[in-house]
């Protein structure tokens, strides 16, 4: 039962996204399954008339509010499972990627997240359905959509996706997209100093580049477990840099250690056990977009928060 | 600044940390079996912390904390508040975190650490 099914929906039409997302939610519901909608306020409204009277015991939200960063979309989601699946009862869950403006960083971790599904969701009684609308995605991430998801669905049924590629290897694939070029103007510590130190130049440097104040302390703790990570793990000598960018604040921790063992740290849940990739973890949700590149000649962790 | 210890805990553990204790103070100013953590928590100084909620733990009572006065706690110092709750949880008794200021209680409900019934945390009003 704790399988986790996840196929992709390629559609191009309101009748083709109904043809499919209809059966889908009715299935569930006939199973009695709990079942949840993530979509746009549009495509929720399609739905809602669609089912007429049956609509009730599926709960909605739009996708604008619960997908705002890929791991807290990936935290909503599986909190939202560990509270509805049980007594061998699986949810049902469509969720419907969105694509505002983003900067390409930010689009390179939503695609990743598209796969992290996978790994992050593995052991859950969990079948996601991600509708793809070629009308209003631009055609990458369509492209993408059949890689990141080891199936297909459209009226017919479901059916493996022949270009899905496996979650490490695809992660890997964009870990090989390199940084952007950081300006040639950084404010630098080394991080031969001591945390106090550290935290002290975080908050700083964000205060004066115009970082809200109540955003100041979440920053200042991704930056902190970043950078003890860094100072156990880098073998002491590392760097941090900070500067802004395009509505941003970038707080970078660069350390020169042996890289991590796993990449795919602190992109699960951590478990019970409070060991490695907890700080990572946390730091991606305290962040509006972490970005991380990892080797043998070191790691490289860049924290970005919006300006105020 | 001094770490002045509740004197209902381990005397032989917790003066001999006092001077170690570094940028953080504990101090017992609400009655009994409630303590004050101000200042900071961090690697420097958690392993204080640490033997200050084993004392309490090894008692197998309650553990009230005052953390209005906490300016910053990392993880490894809330792994031992949350350590300390699961060992006390085992015997029917909680940790209890008062007036947690809201980033400390935004990281632990990320964590989902919150959800641990023998781990209590109310929020610093605004």
């Amino acid at each position: 039962m704790n399988d986790l099914v996840h196929p992709a929906l390629v559609y191009s039409s309101d009748e083709d996204f109904l043809a499919t997302n209809i059966p889908f939610l009715r299935e569930g519901l006939g199973a009695g399954e709990r079942t949840l909608a993530v979509t746009s306020r549009r495509n929720i409204g399609l739905l809602t008339d669609a089912l007429g009277g049956d609509a009730a015991p599926v709960d909605f939200h739009e996708a604008r509010d619960w997908l705002t960063t890929p791991w807290r979309a990936l935290l909503a989601y599986r909190r939202y499972v560990n509270r509805h699946a049980g007594n061998d009862m699986r949810v049902r869950v469509i969720g419907e990627p969105f694509a505002p403006e983003r900067t390409s960083a930010a689009a390179i971790e939503w695609t990743r997240y598209e796969s992290m599904i996978n790994i992050a969701f593995a052991d859950l009684p969990l079948t996601i359905l991600c509708p793809y609308d070629t009308r209003t995605l631009p055609a990458a991430v369509v492209d993408h959509a059949l890689r990141t998801h080891p199936v297909v669905m459209d009226e017919a049924g479901i059916a493996p996706s022949p270009d899905f590629v496996d979650t490490r290897a695809f992660s890997a694939e964009l870990d090989r997209i390199g940084l952007e070029e950081a300006p040639s103007r950084v404010a630098e510590l080394p991080l031969n100093g001591s945390l106090d130190d550290v935290r002290r130049f975080v908050v700083e440097e964000a205060r004066r580049a115009g970082v809200a104040s109540d955003v100041l302390p979440d920053l200042t703790l991704a930056a902190h477990e970043i950078v003890t990570n860094a100072r156990t793990h880098g073998r002491g000598r590392g760097v941090v840099r900070t500067w802004t960018a395009e509505q941003e604040f970038v707080c970078e921790v660069a350390d020169t250690g042996p890289g991590m063992e796993d990449p795919l740290v602190g992109h699960v849940e951590p478990g019970e056990a409070r060991t490695g990739g907890r700080g990572l973890w946390l730091a991606r949700h305290l962040c509006d977009l972490v970005q991380v590149r990892s080797g043998p000649a070191g790691t490289v962790v860049r924290l970005h928060v919006a300006l105020a | 600044m001094p770490l002045v210890h509740d004197q209902e805990f381990d005397d032989s553990v917790v003066p001999g940390v006092a001077l170690a204790a570094g940028n953080f103070d504990l101090v017992p100013p609400n009655g009994p079996g409630v303590l004050r953590l101000g200042g900071i928590v961090d690697a420097s100084n958690v392993h204080v912390l640490s033997r200050i909620v084993d004392a309490a733990v090894r008692q197998g009572r309650g553990l009230v904390l005052d953390l209005s006065g906490v300016s910053f706690i990392d993880v490894a110092g809330l792994g031992v508040l949350y350590d300390a709750a699961v060992r006390l949880g085992a015997r029917g008794v909680s940790v209890r975190l008062v007036a947690a200021p809201a980033p400390v209680a935004k990281v632990l409900e990320i964590l989902g650490w919150h959800e641990l019934a023998s781990l209590e945390v109310e929020e610093a009003l605004a």
